[in-house]
């Protein structure tokens, strides 16, 4: 065990991991922030991508002792004030999912992308979501939520 | 386990000598795409009682050296693929990078991790093959060069001696008359681990070739360089015939395995076909 100091959302903690303790691990099950979650565990589908320092990574794939001392955003930190973020509001305007369990993952993924690239042809946004499954919709709903959600400003509300 | 422990050095010597001295099972981080897959499983492959960090080593470094393009083992795919220095002379490396895994694991996976893991399927390792680099291997007693080619076929003896770690690839850069191809097939295009790659890398000069290097990955126990292309091209103009010569001379070459994303048989006929369309792309 060692001691692993990390910012969540903003918020500083020191939690004891393992030496191969992953950061979804101490995401989940530590600090109880739920929305990445586990799915394939090796990377391959998405569902835990975060934040950490601004780049998008699989949780369960990062070793939570090597990314110590960084901030780590999920999807819990990009609302404010309790208004969702525009991403997460096109994607409950255009249906960008059914079952959810993949949402906060391309959220995050589709938040990376806009972060570098505030305004992506649909073709970029099928780039940045490619390590993103999603078994329900189809992706075709989750492209449009991408889309429509660069077209507004981050202040606009409606 | 009370003595595992996680040690990130800041001096490449320091953790030579840490990897010299470490008692027990000891395994070396840097993005974990491949290594930290095998702690996930339920029976987890092995449990190391000692992880050495190379993330506080900061050979995450691009940058060019005269002729040469130098290139920090830590350094990730999407350094690579942002590096004006890689897109100018070794575009080739650039384009295969691009193509790896998905924006999160190009984020985390590093080009040493990628050449060290030997994967059969690692398409940065088959880019640097076509492109002749070579590799700086650090230990305690100092520093040893090799070609990255013999590093990565088989016999094992070639490999990293206990105590060695890679610090740098070094490549060459590409001349105004080479020309440069890569072709993967994958089951899908984003996101996925190439079932054939073609990279190569050659001059043309009126249409006939010369210097011709060609590297195949996902076709053989590790990525290898054609020994029979070449030839079969050497002073010969471009033609479809002749590169579908050289395609079969590569496919002869190739010794692929059936695994869970093609058979033997289709990764034979497939790297051909690659080399192939690869060359007339070219012409």
């Amino acid at each position: 065990m060692a001691l692993l100091e990390i910012k969540v959302n903003g918020t500083v903690h020191r939690v004891d991991v393992g030496i191969t303790t992953n950061l979804l691990e101490v995401l989940r099950e530590k600090l109880h922030v739920m929305s990445p979650k586990f799915g394939c565990e090796s990377g391959d589908c998405g569902a835990c991508s975060v934040l950490v320092n601004g780049k998008l990574r699989r949780a369960c794939i990062t070793n939570a002792l090597s990314i110590q001392g960084s901030e780590v955003t999920t999807l819990e930190g990009i609302s404010e004030n309790g208004d969702l973020h525009p991403l997460q509001k096109q994607f409950y305007e255009k249906y960008g999912f059914q079952c959810g369990f993949c949402t906060p993952g391309m959220i995050m993924s589709a938040k990376a992308l806009l972060d570098s690239n505030p305004n992506p042809t649909a073709d970029e946004v099928k780039v940045a979501l490619s390590g993103n499954l999603c078994r329900c919709t189809g992706y075709v709903p989750i492209i449009d939520a991408v889309l429509s959600a660069a077209k507004k400003p981050a202040d606009e509300k409606g | 386990m009370p003595n595992q422990q996680f040690v990130s050095p800041t001096d490449l010597r320091e953790a030579c000598s840490i990897l010299c001295q470490a008692k027990g099972k000891i395994a070396i981080l840097a993005g974990g795409t491949d290594l930290m897959p095998r702690f996930n499983t339920r029976r987890p492959a092995f449990r190391p009682d000692v992880l050495l960090y190379l993330g506080g080593l900061h050979l995450d470094y691009i940058r060019l050296d005269g002729q040469t393009l130098v290139i920090g083992a830590c350094a990730t795919h999407e350094d690579i693929v942002n590096s004006d220095h890689v897109r100018k002379h070794a575009p080739l490396l650039a384009k295969a990078c691009s193509e790896i895994g998905c924006p999160a694991i190009r984020n985390a996976g590093t080009i040493g991790g990628n050449v060290c893991n030997r994967a059969p399927y690692a398409d940065g390792t088959t880019a640097l093959m076509a492109l002749d680099a070579s590799m700086v291997i650090a230990s305690e007693n100092g520093e040893r060069g090799m070609k990255l080619e013999d590093f990565v076929t088989y016999p094992l003896s070639n490999f990293l001696k206990p105590g060695e770690i890679l610090k740098e690839i070094h490549i060459p850069v590409m001349l105004p008359d080479h020309k440069w191809g890569w072709l993967k097939q994958g089951q899908r295009r984003g996101s996925s681990i190439s079932v054939a790659a073609v990279a190569l890398r050659m001059k043309m000069q009126d249409r006939a070739c010369s210097d011709a290097r060609i590297a195949a990955g996902a076709v053989a126990p590790t990525p290898f360089v054609s020994k029979g292309a070449p030839a079969i091209l050497e002073g010969q103009p471009l033609s479809e015939s002749l590169a579908e010569k050289a395609g079969a001379a590569v496919s002869e070459e190739a010794d692929p395995q059936d695994d869970s994303r093609a058979s033997a048989w289709y990764r034979k006929k497939l790297v051909g076909v690659l080399v192939k369309r690869t060359l007339i792309e070219l012409a």
